[in-house]
């Protein structure tokens, strides 16, 4: 299963990004209001630090390969996450992503055996530029 | 105001953030807005079944809490990356502090790195996320 990868395409939408920020809490305006994002350089509003794992839940591509590696969501904890920024994601990119299984290690402890699962996401914008990377360390517990 | 390269030094504490107590509310918002419907964040019955008292936080809500602590502080184009590691379950109920502090500082070509330690933790002091952001600083030529 290493290696196997899941692609996907993502249209980023205003009021996903809105939604978000709701749900956090967050009321930077760089994430809401165009003019202060303007004021601070940027064409339009933003998609906050973590929007990019929006796309990987809700194009439905994680719960894929949970089912291709048949992990049980149910078993399933979220053990670490990473992000690292290229560029900005904006309202109305088209990002393509690549999700691949980097690896797959089994570790045996005192409550049982548990394979931690390493998950990258790499975001490519519609100018072909490589937006975010992310990776996603998934637990099972057996 | 934007925080200066020049004046940073290791050991300052740069993130200070106290969310309001999570909510069940919340965490219905934020399955919705994340696209995460597991049960065990907004089905107390499904959370029950699982072990817990009830149902629990999404990690990633608290991450979000975290990022927006750093982007708070810095400018997000400033901000290049961050790994955290989930370390406690977070409850409705919970108040979440973010605090961060400066580990190391350098200078990279024309750039200013500045790498952070952040972790969040609850009314009790018990982390429920922890982990390290790196920021680029760009340096007067």
């Amino acid at each position: 299963m290493i290696g196997t990868r899941f692609n996907f395409t993502w249209q980023v939408e205003r009021g996903k990004i809105a939604e978000l920020t709701a749900s956090l809490g967050d009321d930077n305006p760089i994430y809401h209001d165009r003019e202060a994002a303007e004021a601070e350089g940027y064409p339009d509003i933003l998609a906050p630090p973590t929007f990019s794992t929006v796309a990987v839940l809700w194009s439905g591509t994680l719960f894929k390969a949970f089912h291709e590696l048949k992990m049980p969501l149910s078993r399933i904890m979220h053990a670490e996450q990473e992000y690292e920024y290229f560029c900005p994601i904006l309202p109305g990119d088209t990002l393509h992503a690549v999700m691949e299984v980097k690896s797959i290690v089994e570790r045996k402890g005192k409550s049982g055996t548990m394979d931690f699962v390493l998950l990258e996401t790499i975001f490519t914008n519609q100018h072909n530029r490589q937006v975010i990377k992310e990776q996603m360390l998934v637990v099972e517990r057996k | 105001m934007q925080p200066v390269f020049e004046t940073l030094r290791v050991g300052d504490e740069v993130v200070n953030l106290l969310k309001p107590a999570i909510t069940k509310d919340q965490l219905v918002r934020y399955a919705g807005a994340s696209g995460d419907f597991n049960p065990l964040h907004t089905d107390d019955e499904t959370a029950k079944a699982s072990g817990f008292h009830g149902v629990i936080a999404h990690g990633m809500l608290v991450m979000g809490f975290l990022t927006q602590a750093v982007t708070t502080w810095i400018p997000k184009r400033l901000l290049r990356q961050i790994r955290v590691r989930f370390r406690g379950i977070t409850r409705p109920g919970d108040r979440i502090v973010v605090t961060a502090r400066i580990d190391e500082k350098r200078i990279e070509g024309s750039s200013g790195i500045v790498k952070c330690s952040i972790e969040a933790v609850d009314q009790n002091k018990d982390v429920k996320v922890s982990g390290t952001f790196e920021a680029v600083f760009p340096l007067p030529s």
